[in-house]
Parts: structure tokens; sequence; C-alpha cells
């Protein structure tokens, strides 16, 4: 067994590792902020047109819960005004899917929910379940 | 001639490992087993895991003369004798040079860095917080340690644990650690990489007794999108800023940080290629068979064994701990933005740690992704703990 450490040595070891792990990640979140805000700016004053396309072009993506069994298929668009195309496609990829499977699903509603929790996108939480899955 | 016959057959056997076998030596080939199937049987940290019992159960095959612990006492002028090791050592102490010589770890940081996104910290660098907080349980360890009566040198190594990062609980340990302290870096890692591997076991009670169901049912806004330019940024300013307020952590910081900058160039594909694959394969697999020939009998029968894992489930727990409720600390302040989850991910065990904040966070509520906000802490705490490490070295 090695040599005992006074109390004194083990409190200023414990004090001063902390300090300096604080003190060096607030500079680092001092530094990053500061580059970030330099950057929001200009972003804002060169892309902004691109900025906010981008958002808008992906809330139009709807989401698809297909309960198996049951015959009921909700379909979930983040937009309120219906679009009668995406449902047309969505209506065939689970007519797909039923003949795969051999069973019959029909698209009985289509409503809005929220889509704050998800992210927005609905495939990006469909990627991100399934590479939560696994445990 | 029967005679003569008789006479080589029995030199045979007194000159074979089965003379020399001692109890010592058995039982630890048994525990070599029992790493062996955890890293098989039970998927735990297998990459690693496996060369490491695999070394385990070579070192501990007497008379095979693979690795000679004596070879790597340090010398008058400070230093081992890395000479006497290349002319007289056997195939690990090869290896395990590496190891001794502080090579290995960051060479499997440079990989590490190559496949790391900083995008959720930069998005949110208020995480560095969290990632600070968890290394707490380093700190709060090494007073356990002390008062264990355990040398300095021992303390600091058994501390790092709670850092939750094998490359960096081998680099401290092989630095610290002296022949006359009763643990070696194998038993380090052993600890280290074993209880990586429980993360979703360890952690997720800590998490459901810190925090409320409302704290835990937070859903966090979207990050924002960071620029190609301020992820080239990031790990340019981080290594400056970390290696001047820490220069012993500028190994450590500096590979991570160089893998990163390789990968988010864009114009390095082939040498990202190489240091996440080629690279980092080969250096784990001496990493994992060198460190695991340290294992000796005399090092791990030893009621220093025991002390190391019960230190090291301690230090993992209280690093936990200290993200949730610094986490709670940050709901608090952001009046209910921030979910304290996402603290826990704050110890490192890069991924593992931040999918057990998306898992305990998805079990209140399915369609919340904590994921993202959880990788923010989670590489803050690679940089913390990197940095805790540094700090250890200088003052220990």
């Amino acid at each position: 067994m090695g040599m005992q450490m006074e109390m004194s040595y083990v409190v200023a070891v414990v004090i001063t590792g902390l300090v300096v792990v604080f003190l060096g990640l607030i500079l680092l979140i001092a530094f990053i902020s500061i580059i970030g805000a330099i950057f929001k700016k200009l972003n804002q004053k060169g892309t902004v047109p691109a900025k906010t396309a981008a958002p808008a072009a992906a809330k139009p993506f709807p989401k698809t819960v297909v309960e198996p069994a049951a015959s009921t298929v909700a379909v979930a668009s983040a937009s309120d005004t219906d679009d009668d195309e995406i449902i047309a496609v969505i209506s065939a990829a689970v007519a797909m899917m039923s003949a795969a499977e051999g069973k019959n699903y029909k698209v009985r509603s289509v409503r809005a929910v929220s889509s704050k929790a998800s992210g927005g996108n609905a495939w990006a939480s469909a990627g991100l379940r399934e590479s939560t899955n696994p445990f | 001639m029967f005679e003569i016959f008789k006479e080589a057959i029995t030199e045979l056997a007194a000159s074979s490992g089965f003379a020399a076998i001692g109890i010592k030596e058995i039982i630890m080939i048994l525990i070599s087993f029992l790493f062996m199937y955890l890293a098989i049987a039970k998927n735990f940290e297998p990459l690693l895991l496996l060369p490491i019992s695999f070394g385990m159960l070579l070192t501990n095959l007497p008379l095979s003369g693979l690795y000679n612990p004596d070879l790597f006492i340090i010398n008058e002028e400070g230093h081992i004798d890395v000479l006497n090791v290349l002319t007289n050592g056997g195939l690990l102490d090869l290896l395990y040079l590496g190891v001794k010589l502080q090579v290995y770890p960051p060479l499997i940081f440079l990989g590490i860095g190559t496949m790391t996104d900083f995008s959720p910290l930069i998005a949110n660098p208020k995480s560095f917080l969290l990632g600070a907080a968890a290394q707490a349980g380093i700190f709060i360890t090494f007073i356990g340690a002390a008062l264990l009566n355990m040398s300095a040198t021992e303390a600091g190594s058994i501390a790092i644990i709670g850092g939750a990062d094998g490359p960096t609980a081998i680099y401290v340990s092989s630095k610290l650690l002296k022949p006359t302290d009763t643990i070696d870096t194998g038993t380090i890692a052993l600890a280290a990489y074993t209880y990586m591997a429980l993360v979703p076991i360890i952690q997720p009670p800590i998490m459901r007794l810190l925090t409320t169901k409302k704290e835990r049912s937070v859903v966090m806004g979207q990050l924002r999108d960071v620029s190609k330019t301020e992820r080239i940024i990031f790990p340019i300013s981080v290594t400056i800023v970390i290696s001047l307020l820490v220069p012993s952590a500028a190994p450590l910081v500096g590979m991570l940080m160089l893998g990163n900058l390789l990968k988010e160039s864009g114009v390095c594909q082939r040498l990202v290629d190489t240091a996440q694959n080629a690279l980092m394969n080969i250096v784990t697999i001496f990493l994992g068979v060198s460190v695991g020939a340290t294992t000796q009998a005399d090092k791990i029968l030893n009621l220093s064994f025991a002390k190391v894992i019960i230190l090291g489930v301690i230090a993992f727990s209280i690093g936990t701990a200290a993200g949730v409720l610094f986490g709670k600390l940050m709901y608090a302040a952001t009046k209910g933005k921030v979910n304290p989850l996402i603290g826990s991910a704050g110890v490192s065990a890069v991924p593992m740690a931040a999918r057990v904040s998306q898992k305990v966070g998805a079990s209140e509520n399915p369609t919340n992704f904590l994921l993202m906000h959880a990788m923010g802490p989670n590489v803050a705490g690679v940089i913390g703990s990197a940095v805790a490490a540094g700090v250890l070295l200088s003052i220990i």
C-alpha cells in the first residue's frame, strides 16, 4: 500500500480539479458562443431566403401511423390544409404494404398531430426511433 | 534407450508450464474466461474486453515470457529503459511500450475525433457545463480512494474511471501508477470498460431517482443548424483553449480535435478513412492485448482490486448524479426548457450515455427525442474527462 495522503492535499486536488474543468469548459462556452453569434449575424445578412425556405420545405412531410390488424390508418399532416396528393401517395404506400402482408388496410382519417415533439420531420423521427431502439 | 527417453520426458515436464502453474494463475485464467464470456455472450465492449481478457490469459500462462513487468521499472533517471525492453522484452512487452509511453490512447482519440459530430455541442454550447459537472464523479471518488488509504497515484488512477472514457483512464493510470502501487493499468482498464458496458444498467435508476416525471417529460426545442465553417473552427479553438489552460491534456485533446478537423474539413477523406478504421483497429488490438497482459495474479488477487471495483462504480454513479443534478439546475434556470436527463450523458461513454438519456426520456414520452440534445453533453464529457485527466496528471 502506498503512502497515505494528507486530507488537506486531497481537498486541494478536488477543488483545483473541479475549478479548472469548469473554467476550461466555460472558456470554451464563451468562445463558441461568440463565434456562433458572429455566424448568426453573417447568415442573417447573407442567406435569409435560403434559411427560411428550408424549414418550410421540411414541414409538409406527413407522419403515418399504421396500426396492424385494425383497419385504421391515421395520417397526420403537419400542415392544416390536407394535401390530396400526399394522401394519395400514402394510400398507395399503405395498399402496397397491405398486399405484401396479406392484410387489409384502409385510410380512414387524416389528422394533424403536433410535430413539436418529434422535431418536425416524420422521417427524421422514424430514423431516430430506429437508431435508438436496439436496447 | 528407455532411460534417455524417460529422462527427456521428465525434463520436459519439469520445464513445462504445467509444473510452474500455481493456484493464483489458475484463478486468473478463470477470471479471464469470465471477461471473455462477458465480451462474447453479453456483448460488453467486446472490441476491447476480448483482447484485454485474452492478454490476461496469455500473461498468466507461466513461463511464456510474453510480458515482463520488471522491464518497466523506472530507473534512476526517472524513466523506463526502453532499449532494455526492446532487446530483452517479449512480444507483449514491445506492444506495451505504446501504453507506457502514452502513444495508443491519443491515437484512439484521433479515430474517435473522426467519428464525432460536435454540432449538437456547437449549437448548444451550454452543454459544456453538463460535461463539466459530470466530472465531479472523478474528483469525489478521489476523496473516497484517499479515505481508503490509497496512495495519490492509485487514487488518481481509480478516480479517472469516473470519466467513463477508456483511453483516458489508460492514459492517466499508465502515466501515474508506479511499480510499487498495488494496482496496475490493466486493473483500471478492466474496471473502466466493464462499467462503460454497464452504463445502461447503472444510470437509469439514478436518473429516475433524482428527477420528477415532469422534468423527464420536458421536450427540448430543435437545435439550430451549424455551418461548416463553425464546425471547422471548433476543433482548432478547443485545441488552443484547452492546451493553453491544461497543457498535460494536449495529447488527448489535440489528437481528438485533429481527427475531427480531418473529418470536418472534408478534404482528407483518405486520412479519415484510415484513422477511423485501419489505424484505430490496429491500435485497439495492441492496446487491448498489452493492457490485459498487465493483469498478473499478484496485481489482481489482492484487496486493492476490490477497492477499484467498488470505487469505480461509485465514480460512475456520482458522475451520473452530478450531471443530472446540474441538469436540474439548468432546468430551473431556463424555466423548464432543459430536460435534466441529458445531464447524465456528461460522463462521456459516447454514445452509450446519450442513448440512455434518450431511452429514459422516451419511456416518459415516446415522441420525445433527447438523443441529439444528449450528444452535446456527451461529447463535452469527452473533452471534460481529458481536461480532468490533464489536471490529475499535473497536480499528482
